[in-house]
């Protein structure tokens, strides 16, 4: 944009002044002339008014001169607020022309172009400052600041320095936070990189001294800021901010550019600290802001880093969890007692680690440790070491002397492990086992109990995977009366787990975990609601013959008031015929809640469902209980049956069953019929029905379902 | 003589600053607030380079690059096409143009000032 358009002028001059024979106005920015009349001297005219008002002129005056024998030349001077020179002005009139009117004249149009000069400079600033601002702006919008990963921080600061450069205009931007390992810079081309090194070596030494002490944001345009904030990054100028982590001046973000750069401002230097704290709040998300030390997703992050490792390099790793004991007594003490005991276990801990290794915070009073190449025996070594320093730390109170102990458990890291979940329970379960074994000590995760509770850990979130993912399958086994193993109308429910590569995983594996974690109630929902489908499906409903299909129970269903009504709305909602449902549960889970069971049971005889009391024999002193219970049927525990043709005491045991049986009036079924020999022996006690591989092996229910009903449509036929 | 520059955007103070911008680098600018506009301005003097939006009045930035990709099959200058981060199903459609850049929005004036340069500096390498 420029300032001032002569031409215009010339024009107006000569239409207010039409005995003018020749004008020149001359601008910083250029000059503009014309003469009307020819013979007219015009460079002589441009001298003539650049010699009245040189630069250093203290007179500034308007006049009159003679130009040549025929011309007079009348000049004059436009001058801003600040007296500095707009525009002077030369006219050539005849000699005799009317010098007060010239001058009245250019005092006229001289307001005219001080008004323009003036709107035109403003304008300017204001587009200036425009500019400046939506860069500061677009530098905000552009700069992100939240994570989605622990690796992402690397990319998220490195674009943020880039930024600095391309939208600041500064030749370096450089983000240091030395005590978390982070130097990002970055450069515009216009430094010459062999300045760099030195440069960001004084940055981390000088500049950030100087920001420590002075904990806010340095500006300096010129060597004097420099000597008097004793920092040395000239020839250049220099904008920097210190980076809180934890509440201590943690690191910087500076900016420096050449000495032809403007000056930085406040305003730089507030955008600065926006930026600082954004830099500061992505830091943040990876680190705790009372220790300094990583977070969890941090130490996740190095531990998949180290298992990729060990798989590759065969390199060991030692794990290990230090959890301060009885932190909540400190707390109730003092909430900031607590504060300060952690921050000051945190800083023991990285003292009996090598840099090398990771310290993260995982929250509480509790620490995670990564000991690179480290074997267990080492690994217990350093884990006794944090132990004792914790044991030995003079914490006092408001001078009250507090002790400190805490408790550590460890865990190897190797090419075996299949996940970092697996370490994780593995170093919380030994730390757990160190405290209730009377906290500060060591606990190692190796005891056998220990490895089975941590697999069953693992289990629960691999059923809860296939729950989601409706990874289970149903099986079928048939019962058959014992007069006539061939007329089979009768078949037990089983459930079979899929992991996540298709592999049927047997319910021996996942079961127990199930029961111990509760997740039986889901698994008998998803069982019930699965055959009801099947058997609607298939239209078993409406087969010529009674079938009857057992499907097994926890005791946690049995209990579950809501569970009741769950399978009277599924038999409602499937239009299954209730009287082909038999429900199993274990003579122990029945005898265990012995008045619900009763409930339980009664209200689904009453729909016309039957009862199994499964495992029958196993809970001895329960015989007493079959008067409560009204089931119908017993089945007898295969531990008695699968040698009953060898062993005279099983064989025995097996009659008392089926007697007492008789007596209540309740079917027998036994279980683990393996072959006919047993099946002989069952028929001579009189037993009712018969189950196992000597009868038939469970088989996918879709298989029995699709026999039965190409068979009963055959028949229909 | 300096280089022609036309710029295309329907937000005033983007076009404001932009040619306040490139003026102060020594570019010679002319702004319109349209596609349209820009088709005839284009038409009678091709510029060195156009800068320009995608969603604007009159005549979308992809009408303009179509149209003068059809028109001037031989055209030599630059296009910058300004996009935002959410619009990167136009990198399709453009695909099938020659000689564009993008530019994603917010645009840093530094960084369009620098791939500028850099153009025109290998520009008149080639030439030379």
């Amino acid at each position: 944009m420029t300032l001032l358009n002569g031409d215009k002028y010339i024009e107006l001059i000569y239409r207010l002044l039409p005995e003018c024979m020749g004008i020149c106005l001359i601008a910083p920015a250029g000059e503009w002339c014309d003469a009307r009349v020819t013979g007219l001297q015009i460079s002589d005219m441009l001298q003539r008014v650049d010699a009245r008002f040189a630069r250093d002129a203290r007179d500034r005056r308007n006049g009159v001169e003679a130009l040549d024998g025929a011309h007079t030349l009348h000049y004059g001077c436009v001058q801003d607020q600040t007296d500095t020179l707009i525009v002077t002005v030369g006219i050539a009139t005849a000699a005799q022309a009317d010098a007060a009117n010239v001058d009245a004249l250019m005092t006229f149009v001289g307001g005219f172009i001080r008004d323009e000069y003036r709107l035109n400079r403003d304008m300017l600033n204001i587009t200036d400052e425009l500019a400046t601002r939506y860069e500061e702006l677009n530098l905000v919008y552009d700069t992100e600041d939240e994570l989605s990963s622990f690796s992402e921080q690397d990319d998220v600061l490195q674009k943020l320095v880039e930024n600095c450069v391309d939208y600041l205009d500064v030749n370096l931007a450089a983000l240091l936070v030395p005590g978390k390992g982070i130097h990002k810079s970055h450069y515009s081309k216009a430094l010459a990189p062999q300045r760099i090194p030195l440069l960001l070596k004084e940055l981390s030494a000088s500049v950030f001294d100087a920001l420590r002490t002075s904990r806010q944001g340095i500006v300096a345009n010129n060597s004097d800021d420099a000597n008097r904030l004793n920092v040395s990054v000239f020839p250049g100028k220099l904008l920097c901010t210190p980076i809180f982590v934890v509440n201590e001046v943690d690191g910087m973000l500076a900016v420096v550019t050449g000495v032809s750069h403007k000056d930085f401002t406040n305003s730089d230097r507030n955008i600065l600290e926006v930026l600082a704290r954004k830099a500061s709040k992505v830091i943040q998300t990876n680190y705790d802001a009372r220790t300094g030390l990583v977070k969890r997703v941090g130490l996740e992050y190095h531990l998949e880093n180290a298992l990729q490792s060990a798989r590759h390099t065969d390199c060991a790793f030692t794990v290990l969890q230090a959890d301060v004991d009885r932190l909540q007594l400190v707390n109730d003490l003092d909430h900031q007692a607590g504060d300060v005991l952690i921050q000051r276990v945190a800083r023991l801990i990285e003292k009996q680690v090598r840099a090398s290794d990771t310290v993260a915070s995982l929250g509480g009073g509790c620490f995670g440790v990564l000991l690179r190449d480290c074997s267990l025996t080492e690994g217990e070594r350093v884990g006794e070491k944090i132990r004792a320093a914790v044991e030995g730390l003079a914490f006092e109170w408001n001078n009250h002397p507090l002790d400190v102990s805490a408790s550590v458990g460890i865990a190897q890291l190797t090419s075996q492990t299949e996940s970092i979940d697996e370490v994780m329970t593995g170093i919380e379960m030994a730390t757990k086992e160190a405290k209730e074994k009377g906290r500060n000590r060591v606990h190692l995760f190796d005891d056998p109990e220990l490895v089975q509770r941590r697999d069953q850990i693992t289990w629960v979130s691999r059923i809860q995977d296939a729950l989601r993912e409706d990874r289970f399958e149903l099986y079928a086994q048939p019962i058959a009366p014992i007069d006539d193993a061939r007329e089979i109308r009768h078949w037990e429910i089983l459930l079979r787990m899929q992991d996540n590569q298709g592999q049927i995983v047997p319910p021996g594996l996942f079961l127990p975990s199930a029961e111990r974690y509760q997740l039986m109630p889901g698994i008998d929902r998803w069982v019930l609601r699965r055959t009801l489908e099947l058997l609607t499906d298939h239209g078993m409903n409406e087969l010529e013959f009674h079938a009857i299909w057992a499907i097994n129970l926890s005791g946690y269903s049995v209990s579950d008031g809501d569970f009741l009504r769950h399978v009277k709305e599924e038999i409602r909602r499937t239009g299954t015929k209730a009287s082909s449902l038999c429900f199993e549960v274990t003579e122990t889970s029945a005898v265990a809640n012995l008045a619900e069971a009763q409930r339980f049971i009664g209200a689904l005889q009453e729909l016309g469902c039957a009862f199994s009391l499964d495992d029958f024999g196993t809970g001895f002193s329960s015989l007493k209980y079959l008067r409560e219970l009204t089931v119908d049927y017993l089945k007898i525990d295969g531990s008695f049956v699968s040698n009953v043709h060898q062993d005279p005491v099983n064989s025995a045991m097996v009659k008392a069953i089926h007697q007492v049986g008789r007596v209540v009036g309740t079917k027998t079924v036994a279980e683990f019929v393996e072959n006919d020999e047993i099946l002989e022996h069952l028929r001579g006690i009189g037993i009712d029905y018969a189950q196992g591989y000597g009868i038939g092996r469970p088989g996918p229910l879709l298989d029995v379902l699709q026999v039965l009903g190409k068979r009963h449509s055959k028949r229909y036929a | 003589m300096s280089k022609r520059i036309l710029v295309a955007d329907d937000e005033p103070h983007v076009l404001r600053v932009l040619a306040h911008s490139l003026e102060r680098e020594g570019y010679e600018v002319k702004t319109v607030a349209n596609g349209a506009d820009a088709y005839e301005l284009v038409v009678q003097a091709a510029p060195d380079v156009l800068i320009t939006d995608i969603s604007m009045p009159k005549m979308t930035g992809q009408t303009l690059c179509e149209r003068i990709q059809e028109q001037m099959p031989d055209r030599q200058f630059l296009i910058f096409i300004l996009t935002s981060r959410t619009e990167i199903e136009h990198r399709e459609w453009s695909a099938a143009l020659s000689n564009v850049k993008f530019l994603e929005k917010p645009v840093s004036t530094r960084k369009l000032l620098n791939q500028l340069e850099d153009y025109f500096d290998l520009q008149d390498a080639s030439v030379a």
